[in-house]
């Protein structure tokens, strides 16, 4: 028991690592997803053609090969841009690889989602707006967008859910710099030290599964002040469709 | 340019660029045995979800919510690494003498003869058993959302012909529900697929890790051509690679829905 609490505490810095990584991909990768969801639906085929290519390839590979893929790519352009730059340290940490990477996937995944829900935005109120005569800016303000929220935040829920899970994968792929140990790295450590897979593991699940429900109840929160003018009070379901 | 093709010919065909084309077989072994125990884990996932005793109803749940709120890279590292080592203390019950064990100074395995040394294979099976019972995890939601959606009527009907539950459940309600749960089952796919780049962790010398092999810096003609770094050309061939196989698979899993769901009017087509 004693060993288990300690082993908590061993983790605790290491958690700070994925909240960083996902805290500072969610809100970029949200406005980039509106961008490109707007773009897909886009009547203009030099404007949907490359978000629907975007989409379709970052959620068509594994976050794994991405992460490989932009890091040699920044590496191979190491000597000639960011040497003489002198962005070398920052261009090639971790901390700021991760969170990039991490960006362009969630902003594809979520573009598809809100791409969706703007579907599924009810035809007769964009056409009521437009017939009061409001601009296509103030359409899309007062009509679209709390429509498209509103119906997008389950499924967005589980998306940053699954961003957070995704961040397990950061320094699977990217070099440790120091002693900057996220979940995943310090469980394979200590694993490579005492080979005790029973305890290290499942510690750093728990880690998971906690910030997890955090961001369900969260969210949930969010959900019932984005419903609250509906009069079943719509609540998040705890356990809805994970599949991305 | 004429030479300039059979150059880069002859480069993509030496035997190292061979046995990166050769180790595509781990990748898709491990896609097809993983995705197969995916639909088996669920399937029996569904089944104890749905069962009428209640510790088997837990056990259901327990493992489809455990497993999909872990990460699958967590899970997928654990597993293998679990088992190995539930086998090799199950071996030190029975095969350490006591003074090999008093012998044993480091923390793992308990003692020398007991210590399993696992080759490709081994670690291809575990790391397929493993995809296997994470995505069996993400198929026992889809499978059970599917068996609820089978129309209530179809199985009053094959109990009113005298069916047993066990052949209700076989012949009725699992062969309705597949029309249900394609679609769901397409997305596990997918899922398994993209987790296959994973197989590197495991020291399964697959396609990722071949790329990064050939693409490292090499500056010994004698090795081969003298190149800088070019791992990211290598991994951008494997992104279009998983591009080109979801691709497919999308076109397969639409033919197969629109098969299965043939002669069935449902929104589920």
């Amino acid at each position: 028991m004693e060993r288990f609490l300690q082993e908590l505490a061993i983790f605790a810095p290491a958690v700070v690592f994925n909240i960083y990584f996902a805290a500072a991909s969610i809100p970029i990768g949200f406005v980039l997803a509106i961008f490109l969801a707007l773009g897909k639906a886009s009547k203009n085929p030099l404007i949907s053609a490359p978000s629907r290519i975007y989409v379709y390839a970052f959620r068509g590979s594994p976050l794994f090969i991405q992460f490989f893929m932009f890091y040699s790519l920044a590496l191979s352009l190491n000597l000639t841009v960011w040497r003489p730059l002198g962005l070398s340290a920052y261009v090639l940490h971790p901390l700021f690889m991760g969170p990039l990477v991490l960006v362009l996937n969630t902003a594809a995944y979520t573009a598809e989602i809100f791409y969706g829900a703007l579907r599924a935005v009810p035809r007769g109120e964009v056409e009521a707006a437009r017939a009061y005569g409001m601009s296509r800016a103030q359409q899309f303000r007062r009509v679209v967008w709390p429509n498209l929220i509103r119906l997008a935040w389950p499924a967005y829920t589980n998306e940053v859910v699954f961003l957070f899970h995704a961040t397990a994968v950061v320094y699977l792929a990217l070099p440790v710099v120091g002693r900057q140990l996220d979940l995943m790295a310090t469980a394979k450590e200590l694993f490579e030290r005492d080979f005790n897979a029973f305890l290290h593991f499942p510690v750093a699940a728990l880690y998971f599964l906690a910030v997890s429900l955090l961001v369900f109840f969260v969210f949930g929160l969010v959900y019932q002040r984005l419903t609250r003018h509906m009069p079943g009070r719509a609540r998040l379901r705890y356990a809805p469709k994970w599949i991305r | 340019m004429i030479e300039d093709l059979t150059f880069w010919l002859g480069y993509i065909t030496n035997g190292k660029h061979l046995t990166w084309y050769a180790s595509f077989q781990f990748t898709i072994f491990a896609a097809v045995v993983g995705g197969v125990l995916a639909v088996v884990f669920g399937l029996l996932g569904a089944t104890l979800k749905n069962s009428r005793f209640l510790p088997l109803r837990l056990v259901g749940t327990f493992y489809s919510s455990i497993v999909r709120g872990v990460p699958d890279v967590l899970f997928f590292l654990f597993f293998p690494l679990a088992f190995e080592q539930a086998v090799e203390w199950l071996a030190a019950t029975q095969i350490c003498s006591p003074e090999a064990l008093a012998a044993q100074t480091a923390n793992w395995p308990p003692c020398r003869e007991a210590n399993w040394l696992l080759g490709t294979t081994e670690y291809l099976m575990l790391a397929s058993v493993s995809l296997g019972l994470v995505y069996g995890a993400f198929a026992t939601n889809v499978i059970h959302g599917a068996m609820r959606a089978v129309p209530h009527g179809q199985l009053e009907a094959a109990r009113a012909y005298g069916m047993s539950a066990a052949q209700v459940l076989w012949r009725v309600h699992i062969r309705q529900m597949w029309v249900y749960a394609l679609p769901g089952l397409s997305n596990v796919w997918m899922l398994v697929v993209k987790a296959t780049s994973l197989l590197s962790l495991l020291q399964i010398a697959d396609i990722v890790l071949w790329a990064d092999r050939l693409g490292a810096p090499n500056f010994l003609p004698t090795v081969g051509l003298v190149h800088g770094d070019w791992r990211w050309r290598y991994y951008l061939v494997l992104f279009v690679f998983y591009i080109l196989v979801t691709l497919l698979s999308e076109k397969a899993f639409n033919a197969i829905i629109r098969r299965a769901g043939r002669g069935i009017l449902s929104e589920a087509q």
